[in-house]
């Protein structure tokens, strides 16, 4: 994709067609297409992080795109998500990075973040999430938010549960899983989004929770 | 291509490598482009500015009334003069090992007279505030109301109360959120008046840690 640079009279940079335009020795020029690359690609750092990242984010994508809008910036809200983990959530070292769950945001922002937040088994596939609000906040304001809830298993990391329908009023979620989370652990994370989503709080990560311990013929 | 703007000869947009606009209601003009590298006392500055920016996001609308009478230029506004007093003066150490100094951090400022023989205890998710009123001192007035902070510095996170007690009171209480791991609180005590139109300038009053054995 080429990018024009100075509209339409400009130069341009990026390939189009057969052609690729570049700023060379401060002149705008246009070459043919590079060649395919014939030395094998060396690996870097990057390329790993890139891997792990961008594989743990994609499903919270609909998410993150509450999490992180904002209005005047002109990168994508899961670029800025992607930016802002880069060199914070990760453990390891190159190749063999892995994430910190516990430093993964999810969503950030100015409003009311969700205070002593607590992930509990309720049922076999169940989990009951509860916070609190703090008697210094004003709950008329804060009360209608949005409870956004999502829980990460590595049985299936390509998708997440979600929890979308609770307001901070209730003070508690109950997120419906998937069978196939048992036997692992799953990561919960919650944040708060304004009933217009323009505000959202940061997001808190709620600890681990092991799924199918509870056996459900006593219930 | 830069805008002629009236008649008083301002530019608006990019002349060569300088790039004019509006900030604050001045002209301001700045080199456009990537910086490459930064001398050790930018790199200091960039830190400082990391450290005390986290901690007071959660306490903009405390800040918001502490500063909010405070003297500062036309076009400053309460968290310029927050950044101001606290980027240089709560910050400790040398560069790279620089620390916030909870002890020097300023949260309001202005005429009020400030809380005296301040003390805090912790009992069961509640802050007990007291002070000394001193009803004599130099503006201070029975009818002053106590602000009230507590900021959990590995969460990232405070509550604060911008309308307590009277000062006459002597004795205020801050209700916590419930804690599930230790906890470290530092808090803060200031004035302000009833008017709503001056405040005193903030009190460090102590360290507290939350801890489960102690409940």
């Amino acid at each position: 994709m080429a990018i024009l640079r100075k509209g339409f009279l400009g130069g341009f940079s990026g390939p189009v067609g057969p052609g690729s335009g570049a700023l060379w020795k401060g002149r705008n020029i246009l070459k043919s297409r590079p060649g395919k690359r014939t030395k094998p690609v060396q690996p870097q750092p990057q390329h790993a992080i890139m891997d792990v990242l961008s594989r743990f984010l994609s499903p919270f994508k609909r998410f993150i795109k509450t999490g992180f809008y904002h209005k005047k910036n002109k990168d994508s809200p899961f670029n800025r998500a992607m930016h802002y983990n880069w060199d914070r959530a990760l453990i390891g070292s190159a190749p063999n990075y892995k994430i910190d769950y516990k430093k993964i945001i999810l969503s950030r922002g100015s409003r009311e973040p969700a205070w002593a937040g607590t992930a509990v088994l309720e049922a076999a596939d169940q989990i009951k999430v509860s916070w609190e609000v703090p008697v210094t906040a004003k709950m008329k304001l804060i009360g209608s938010d949005r409870a956004i809830i999502m829980v990460y298993n590595e049985n299936e990391p390509q998708h997440i549960c979600y929890s979308d329908k609770a307001i901070r009023s209730d003070l508690s979620a109950t997120v419906e899983m998937l069978y196939i989370y048992r036997g692992r652990e799953s990561h919960v994370w919650i944040f708060f989004v304004s009933p217009d989503g323009k505000s959202v709080s940061n997001s808190d990560y709620l600890g681990s929770v092991l799924t199918g311990t509870i056996d459900d013929s006593i219930n | 291509m830069g805008i002629l703007d009236g008649a008083f000869g301002d530019f608006t947009g990019r002349i060569g490598n300088m790039v004019f606009y509006k900030l604050n209601g001045k002209i301001v003009g700045r080199t456009i482009g990537k910086v490459d590298s930064r001398s050790e006392s930018q790199e200091e500055i960039l830190m400082r500015t990391s450290l005390i920016s986290p901690f007071l996001t959660p306490l903009k609308e405390f800040i918001r009334i502490g500063f909010k009478h405070t003297p500062k230029p036309q076009d400053w506004d309460f968290y310029s003069v927050a950044t101001s007093l606290n980027k240089p003066g709560a910050i400790m150490g040398k560069y790279p090992k620089l620390k916030i100094n909870y002890k020097k951090v300023i949260l309001s400022k202005g005429n009020v007279s400030p809380a005296k023989d301040v003390k805090v205890s912790l009992n069961d998710h509640q802050l007990q505030f007291s002070w000394k009123p001193d009803l004599e001192a130099k503006n201070a007035d029975a009818s002053d109301q106590v602000m009230l902070v507590a900021y959990f510095p590995e969460m990232l996170k405070a509550v604060f109360v911008t309308s307590g007690a009277r000062r006459s009171a002597g004795t205020d209480m801050l209700q916590l959120p419930t804690f599930t791991e230790r906890t470290i609180i530092e808090t803060y005590i200031s004035f302000i008046t009833d008017e709503r139109n001056d405040v005193s300038d903030s009190v460090y009053a102590g360290r507290l840690t939350w801890n489960k054995s102690l409940q």
